[in-house]
């Protein structure tokens, strides 16, 4: 249905957005994965026509919308990283304005309206300003004006960042909703791996403005099946053990956490003893060792050699 | 349109309180500088500068020799001849007149020159002079027949200028007054001509109104309310532009205005909105502000329905001028990477053509130069001409200083349209 294709931009000879290539098929939620400033929110609008790219090409089912913005802008409902709402108006007065300028008039308005407030569950509380508004709340209604004129595909830009768990939950409740029982396509921005886990059956991958992986769940893990992931908890914190540890040959990434490590190592045998050593030499006491097979938070940190949240 | 027309209305019904500042805040100014500065306006310029040429080509003697004939030729009782001209001798209305141009209070700033006909001409049009007053013959003849024979329309003090002018008006302002005081037998003909030629006004009485001139029996002085209720009105409800362009640049930091790209409208409803809300706004409350004063402090009371229509079309095209002024400040700040710079940009250049416009100290306090420039401005125009109408209510002068508003807002809002941020292309 929408395809990018080879997009570029660049600010001020800062190349940001890198030969980004993705597709998005008609029913699918496809999720887009990278840390803060990777470029997920330009690589979004110059997709949804906001930015003009600086090259390649955004198309509809084959045909070029660079130069006609309105084909796109007629399919897509998109839901901004920023609330973008009027604070002075209340959420009604706000989704009545967003569907007018969608043309849409008299019940039929006020009908989607009283729809997407249900979807969103903010309802009763609809003639209140945006301003009194938790952020939770106003993420809801930032998610709801996207919806009112029933986009075949939504774009949705860290639509659940900075709040509570109760909203975060009930916009993924939402959104899994719109995909699978109206299907809606989704293109899902996030830095949340779970998220995108949850909701996606396919993952693009960003980092550097570049796209460093792609393809289902399943395919990515395949990226590190050769591998596992051990957390070791350990008595003492030790810099000098995550030293030696590095250094191993079979340990592919080792990064410290709260109270021990965590390595991403090659399948093999004799690991755990070698491991168990390295820790006797630095005085250190093993407390626990867990064991298994990487998630895709793992192979976001194989890949770049970073965690998603910094 | 109208969805936008309606939520900029409600994002500006929302700041009400604010509003409710913007509309009470001119109207106290008004009442505090009406009283304050009541003697700026009403008592005229501090610099010296008006001149006129004072031409009396009637002869008082003659006058009470000729009233004493006509007199005499009355087929009535001696007491009563001679009580009118014991009377009569004291009423010499020509010597009153050099009094009060003498008296400290005028002459602290108007200065007069008595001279003939011809050299007054070379003075008026040399700008020597603001104006040329001329007694003509016979006035004070025609004053007194009326004064005690209630014959004839009394005696007519001319006044001719080459241009209206603050100045001119002070000069009117004294001689009606002092013909007030004297209460009977004169007129004031006010004479406004491109170019006054020698015979006209050496025929003097004989002058009348022909093309390319206006002729007006009177022009009322212009009160400190008048003048402040006007300026700060209108000022205030200038700056309802810069609020226009904030809002926007709200919607532009906080952006709603990419939901409303996205929506693929034609950008002009976005501006026609704007244009529309803020046509109302500016309406609104200029209306709402001269209401007030006008209850509150007599602005206008008695005039009539022409001159109430006159002072509505004022307003409306005001209004209108406004309205394309903050759809320009809009399309700038678009443009403009700094909103906040923006913004400030706007509120400076409004308080300097605020200013130079006249809106806070009377237009000729001001120097020369920057008095000139300031008729120029948009509001300066609009306060200069709704202060022309409250005097002469002349119509036609009021159509082409509107026909430049009209402009001003026409080309302030094309501009507009021009320099917004292109359509179609995703910028
Ligand atoms: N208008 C712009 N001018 C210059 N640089 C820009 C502009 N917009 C974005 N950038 C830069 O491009 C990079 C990518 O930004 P972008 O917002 O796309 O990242 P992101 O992946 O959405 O990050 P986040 O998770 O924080 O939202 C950043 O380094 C940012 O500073
Ligand atoms: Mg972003």
């Amino acid at each position: 249905m929408l395809e990018a294709m080879e997009l570029r931009k660049t600010f001020k000879g800062k190349t940001v957005v890198d030969n980004i290539n993705l597709y998005i098929e008609q029913g699918e939620a496809v999720g887009l994965l990278g840390p803060n400033g990777a470029g997920k929110s330009t690589t979004i609008s110059m997709i949804s026509s906001l930015l003009y790219p600086s090259s390649g090409d955004v198309r509809l089912d084959g045909r070029s919308v660079l130069k006609t913005p309105g084909d796109i802008r007629r399919i897509i409902g998109v839901v901004p990283q920023e609330i973008a709402l009027y604070e002075k108006l209340s959420a009604y007065e706000n989704l009545r304005f967003f569907g007018s300028i969608y043309k849409l008039k008299g019940k039929h308005l006020t009908d989607r309206i009283a729809n997407t407030l249900e979807l969103v569950g903010l309802t009763e509380r609809q003639h209140e300003l945006i301003r009194t508004y938790s952020g939770g709340m106003k993420r809801r209604i930032n998610i709801a004006a996207a919806l009112l004129h029933e986009p075949k595909l939504v774009i949705m830009d860290e639509p659940t960042v900075g709040i509570d768990p109760q909203s975060r939950n009930h916009i993924l409740d939402t959104v899994r909703k719109l995909n699978r029982e109206k299907g809606m396509s989704v293109l899902y921005t996030s830095h949340y791996m779970e998220e995108v886990e949850q909701l996606c059956s396919r993952v693009y991958i960003m980092d550097h403005g570049r796209l460093i992986a792609s393809g289902t769940k399943e395919e990515l893990l395949r990226i590190l099946s050769g591998e596992e992931t051990m957390i070791v908890q350990l008595s003492k914190p030790s810099p000098e053990l995550l030293m030696e540890l590095r250094g191993l040959p079979f340990v592919r990434s080792a990064e410290e956490t709260e109270d021990g490590v965590k390595l991403i190592v090659t399948k093999q045998s004799g690991i755990l003893t070698e491991v168990v050593q390295a820790a006797e030499r630095h005085h250190v006491q093993i407390v626990q060792i867990q064991v298994h097979t990487p998630s895709l938070e793992d192979v976001f940190l194989h890949l770049t050699g970073r965690k998603l949240r910094d | 349109m109208l969805p936008y027309l309606k939520k900029d209305m409600l994002v500006f019904w929302r700041d009400r309180n604010e509003l409710l500042v913007v509309l009470l805040v001119p109207i106290v100014l008004s009442v505090i500088l009406g009283y304050a500065l009541s003697s700026w306006i009403e008592a005229g310029p501090s610099d010296r500068s008006a001149s006129i040429a004072l031409v009396i080509e009637d002869n008082e003697e003659e006058a009470f020799a000729e009233f004493r004939n006509v007199i005499m030729g009355f087929d009535r009782e001696d007491s009563w001849r001679a009580n009118v001209l014991e009377d009569a001798e004291v009423y010499r209305v020509i010597e009153g007149l050099r009094m009060t141009f003498a008296s400290d209070e005028v002459k602290e700033w108007v200065e007069v020159a008595e001279t003939t006909g011809n050299q007054a001409v070379t003075m008026l049009q040399e700008k020597e002079v603001t104006a040329i007053l001329t007694i003509p013959r016979g006035f004070t003849l025609q004053a007194l027949e009326r004064a005690w024979l209630q014959e004839g329309n009394g005696g007519t003090i001319m006044i001719s200028a080459l241009e209206h002018s603050l100045k001119l008006d002070l000069v009117t302002g004294v001689v009606d007054r002092y013909m007030r005081e004297a209460n009977v037998g004169m007129g004031l003909r006010y004479v406004l001509q491109d170019m006054p030629g020698q015979h006209q006004l050496e025929e003097g009485m004989k002058l009348q109104p022909k093309g390319g001139m206006e002729l007006l029996d009177s022009v009322k002085p212009i009160t400190s309310f008048q003048y402040f209720s006007l300026s700060m009105g209108m000022i205030f409800t200038v700056l309802i532009s810069a609020t226009i362009a904030f809002h926007a640049s709200g919607e532009k930091r906080e952006r709603v205005i990419e939901r409303i790209r996205l929506s693929g409208n034609n950008p002009f409803y976005y501006l026609g909105g704007k244009f529309a809300a803020s046509f109302m706004i500016a309406f609104l409350q200029l209306t709402s502000v001269l209401t007030a004063c006008h209850f509150a402090l007599g602005l206008f009371y008695g005039r009539s329905v022409a001159f109430w229509g006159g002072l509505a079309i004022i307003v409306i095209v005001f209004s209108f001028m406004v309205a394309g002024l903050a759809v320009f400040f809009t399309s700038v700040m678009f443009r403009m990477k700094n909103i906040d710079a923006a913004n400030a940009l706007f509120n400076l250049l409004l308080i300097i053509i605020g200013v130079i416009g006249g809106g806070f100290v009377p237009l000729y306090v001001l120097p020369e130069w920057l008095r000139s420039i300031g008729e120029w401005t948009p509001n300066g125009h609009a306060l200069t001409m709704a202060l022309q109408w409250i005097q002469y209510e002349d119509g036609g002068q009021l159509a082409s200083k509107l026909l430049l508003l009209m402009v001003y807002a026409i080309l302030l809002a094309a501009l507009s349209a021009w320099i917004y941020p292109r359509r179609g292309r995703a910028v």
